[in-house]
């Protein structure tokens, strides 16, 4: 645990400038599984590919890794802007949350919009890729949707 | 009601073999896994088929059983080798004490089952006493049946219930165990991603975290199962209480107890091999929560306090 430090999280769908943009930063960047799509595998591997040294974790680690002062940063790349608010996938709140109380800047930054992508997982915690866990029948009653999650930017502007 | 869940008595005894659920294979199978000697003990430890009271009962047992170290101190350093977060040294010495007033560690195995069950009856009460009317209740992870018993408080004290449950990656305890116990027996409850609990709060989808809590200090800091911080976090961001169900609080800083750190592998259960990242993981099986941010700590032997 000790050689993690200083570390960023990348969170959301990069596109091909953000990547540009996190090859200039020094330190390490986190990436979560970011469920319930699971873009993290995919985001993982490809910033790995360019040489980024990256940690992998689900994303309930976040409040750890925050706890333990291991984030300075937070890339969230967000599906689109509107005035002052960013649209993003489900669980971004709870990442840009942690990050403000734990007074870790949050850069936003244009990425990939969810129809447009591929490596589809989900589309809900009941299932993972092909798995389903769930034994209840009717599904949709016992499953929260994940929703698009609108962010005021100004509610987390340091 | 009758309501039942196999996790309420998670490992069981029997002719000097232990009997323990492999939680790993719920909701699908429901099988039990025999220990015969010390060794195998450590191994549905390490492999996860046990946790929670499952660990602390395989504890007992083994004491009552293995003779493989003088006594319950020796098998609680074999046990915290794969359990290091757990406080198994606390368990040996009440075993110890009993041994010492002349109580078999079976018998002090027995009484400690009896005694748990009444006692988490009663703070199941004494919590459905303090919840809302129309609770909206999340949780995260696995209290062993628990939840059962404080839905059936809740629905003898007239009030309503439904249970928001985390699914708990990787292992998916809140998934498999907590929302399987629940809607098999018919109990209100709906499932969602980790992420998704701070944006369910901000808008009015929960009322009140209930969690357990694998360590607890006086002061009332508590360890409980990953992503417990971040639910505290945003449940005081939102103003909901936040209640943790505590057993044996010590008088200790809890930020000095070693957190399990698991291999990094296990990140990445249930997704098959050809689309897992093939490169650093970590895999933190705890949090700490400070008492600031829990509203109450339930505790099992003075629930009412």
């Amino acid at each position: 645990m000790e050689e993690i430090t200083n570390m960023i999280v990348v969170w959301g769908n990069v596109q091909a400038a953000g990547f540009d943009v996190l090859m200039h930063e020094d330190s390490g960047v986190i990436v979560c599984e970011q469920r319930p799509f699971m873009y993290g595998l995919s985001v993982a591997g490809q910033l790995k590919n360019k040489g980024l040294k990256v940690l992998y974790c689900s994303d309930n680690a976040l409040g750890f890794l925050f706890y333990n002062k291991k984030i300075d940063k937070v890339y969230v790349f967000y599906e689109q802007k509107k005035d002052n608010k960013v649209i993003c996938q489900s669980g971004t709140y709870y990442l840009c949350l942690l990050a403000r109380q734990h007074n870790v800047d949050i850069i936003f930054s244009e990425g990939i919009n969810i129809k447009d992508s591929k490596d589809l997982c989900g589309p809900d915690a009941g299932s993972i890729f092909s798995k389903s866990f769930v034994m209840a029948k009717n599904t949709d009653k016992y499953i929260i949707k994940p929703e698009r999650e609108e962010i005021l930017i100004e509610e987390f502007r340091s | 009601m009758s309501l039942f869940s196999p996790l309420l008595f998670p490992v069981y005894c029997r002719e000097n073999i232990i009997f323990v659920l492999d939680e790993t294979a719920l909701p699908f199978d429901e099988n039990y896994v025999k220990v015969g000697k010390l060794s195998e003990a450590l191994d549905v430890l390490g492999q996860m088929k046990t946790r929670s009271l499952g660990q602390v009962l395989l504890f007992f047992y083994s004491c009552a059983l293995f003779n493989e170290a003088e006594n319950a101190y020796g098998i609680a350093e074999e046990f915290l080798k794969i359990r290091p977060t757990f406080d198994f040294m606390f368990i040996a010495g009440m075993i110890e004490k009993q041994k010492e007033r002349g109580v078999k560690p079976i018998d002090a195995a027995k009484f400690f089952i009896d005694h748990f069950d009444k006692t988490r009856r009663t703070r199941a009460k004494v919590l459905a006493g303090q919840l809302p009317q129309d609770a909206k209740i999340a949780t995260v992870c696995n209290v062993n049946g628990e939840l059962i018993y404080l839905y059936e408080e809740l629905i003898s004290a007239g009030k309503k219930c439904e249970f928001i449950v985390c699914e708990t990656r990787p292992y998916l305890q809140g998934t498999r165990l907590t929302f399987w116990e629940l809607t098999k027996n018919d109990i209100p409850a709906r499932l969602c991603c980790d992420n998704q609990i701070s944006w369910i709060m901000k808008n009015g989808g929960v009322n009140c975290v209930v969690t357990g809590a694998d360590r607890a200090s006086v002061k009332g800091d508590i360890i409980n199962k990953i992503g417990t911080y971040a639910i505290s976090r945003a449940a005081h961001e939102f103003g909901i209480p936040f209640y943790a169900l505590t057993q044996y609080p010590r008088d200790i800083d809890i930020d000095t107890i070693k957190i399990e750190l698991r291999p990094a592998n296990e990140v990445f259960m249930y997704i098959d091999n050809d689309k897992i990242f093939h490169g650093d993981a970590l895999y933190p099986c705890f949090d700490v929560v400070k008492g600031e941010y829990i509203t109450k700590s339930v505790d099992l032997n003075n629930p009412g306090k």
